[in-house]
């Protein structure tokens, strides 16, 4: 049976195989629905089978929900085992899983990612505009899923749609904004969030997507925040409607859309990319610094976690950096002062 | 002849004005270069491998009064050998001259700094966390014993 056992390793029998399984699920449950949503430029369906992963994953994008008569770019089909009973066969291939991809599963049109620790699979076909999300068991869904649900697909997607996928939380108005870049702990979310108590809005905190239009825009992907507990703190005591929907690993996600809707932006220009740097200082500043230098703050975070990135990405990231200015903004104690500098940039640029 | 070439696609890198950033993906360790160090791997971007060749090359770039860089040149061909940011290939063809170099207009010499491999390592624990895993017979890829 050579032929049969090449047809079973071929991604689009796969695909289509996986797809298929959805279909059963559809209709092995009544938990059914679609849900449409504006991202970026693109209008992506959510079609949820089964009662698990639909209020898990919604409460990061239902900001970016549209009426359901609106015609999807890509559609995006979701299920579990658990709560629908249908699983899908085991994987044909025999390869060798490099931080979640299958390099051997994957070409021009075909991505394929598997995430071992949650047994999720995620597989785009770009062909038909068409994408599975699967996980074996549905209370099994990682935080950073929740945050951003199914980001592998999205991050595939936007690039084969000349945006990129970026790490960094994003303020501004309609009229521009900034991105704020770096690793945990070095003040993105508490300066994003600090915003919220002002007229700057606010586009998102762990991860945004880019384009690289002259100008550059960035759009929002997620109203999650995740803060340690010493930040929420803080920001509580002037935002009192910041509420925290959970916590892990001594984080509290907030679900910015759920308090503050009408702080939530979707897209603006991008005028400039800061760095934070928590420091003691009373007032805050601002240092220029060099693209390679803000390179070195964006770019890791981004594509190291991200399944399936390569140098495109990277020079995607660059090419953002060199066409507008960078700064650290070493940042003050005092929130309020922080975002106003914020804004007596942006009303200068 | 020694050749060598950025260890592509595991690691990638982008040159910047006279820095240059590079990220290894098998490791989760990033990297930070300037000046003399940039120019290196704009070298080996321009087909420049022969490791004679580029320090000659170099050495024309930058002002040396006289010293003797091919040590400097050397360790930091070391460092990069060592962080698996290049790999040796005496199968590789080098360019003698790349395009974008006249020799009839010579480039204003640089001042000499000795070149130096920044290295970041506060992303390793996400390459840990999803590392490599080989697929047996067991359908879906499991986690290994530990």
């Amino acid at each position: 049976m050579p032929d049969e056992n090449k047809r079973k390793t071929d991604p689009r029998f796969f695909f289509k195989t996986v797809y298929q399984k959805f279909q059963q699920a559809e209709k092995s449950t009544s938990h059914l629905s679609k849900c449409f949503f504006r991202i970026g430029d693109s209008t992506i369906c959510f079609r949820f089978a089964g009662s698990g992963l639909k209020p898990q994953m919604l409460p990061a994008i239902e900001h970016m929900m549209v009426p359901a008569n609106a015609q999807a770019d890509l559609t995006i089909c979701a299920f579990d085992t658990d709560t629908t009973k249908i699983n899908i066969p085991d994987p044909p291939w025999s390869s060798t899983l490099e931080r979640g991809t299958l390099p051997g599963y994957s070409d021009k049109r075909i991505s394929t990612a598997f995430f071992i620790d949650s047994c999720i699979l995620a597989m785009l076909n770009m062909d038909k505009h068409l994408a599975v999300y699967w996980i074996k068991n549905s209370k099994n869904l990682p935080y950073n899923e929740r945050c951003f649900p199914a980001r592998a697909l999205l991050h595939w997607w936007f690039r084969h749609n000349k945006k990129q996928i970026a790490h960094a939380a994003a303020v501004g108005t309609p009229e521009g904004g900034i991105l704020l870049a770096g690793k945990r702990g070095s003040g993105k979310s508490t300066t994003a969030l600090s915003c919220l108590n002002t007229d700057l809005m606010y586009a998102g905190d762990d991860y945004i997507l880019l384009s690289l239009n002259n100008p550059p825009r960035v759009y929002s992907l997620s109203s999650s925040a995740k803060l340690n507990p010493d930040s929420l703190k803080k920001l509580s005591l002037s935002m009192p409607r910041l509420g925290v929907r959970e916590k892990i690993n001594n984080k509290s996600i907030v679900f910015v859309n759920s308090h503050y809707p009408e702080k939530i932006i979707s897209s603006f220009p991008l005028k400039a990319v800061f760095i934070p740097a928590i420091t003691t200082r009373e007032k805050t500043k601002l240092i220029e610094i060099s693209p390679a230098k803000a390179l070195l703050s964006i770019a890791p975070s981004t594509v190291i976690p991200l399944p399936g990135t390569d140098s495109r990405d990277f020079d995607y990231l660059g090419d953002l950096v060199s066409k507008v200015p960078n700064y650290i903004i070493e940042l003050s104690n005092n929130a309020e002062e922080i975002a106003d500098c914020i804004k007596v940039f942006l009303s200068k640029h | 002849m020694k050749n060598i070439r950025i260890n592509q696609p595991t690691v990638i890198y982008k040159i910047l004005g006279d820095e240059a950033v590079l990220i290894n993906y098998e490791n989760g360790k990033y990297y930070w270069v300037e000046k003399i160090a940039a120019s290196l791997l704009s070298s080996l971007e321009q087909g420049i491998y022969e490791i004679d060749s580029l320090g000659e090359r170099l050495s024309n770039r930058y002002n040396i009064k006289g010293i003797d860089i091919s040590k400097d040149i050397n360790d930091f061909i070391e460092q990069l050998r060592a962080e698996s940011l290049i790999v040796d290939d005496d199968n590789i063809i080098s360019n003698s001259r790349p395009a974008s170099e006249s020799p009839n207009q010579p480039l204003e010499k640089l001042p000499y700094e000795k070149p130096i491999l920044h290295v970041f390592d506060d992303m390793q624990e996400l390459i840990k966390l999803d590392p490599v895993h080989e697929i047996d017979g067991r359908g879906w890829p499991h986690l290994m014993d530990k």
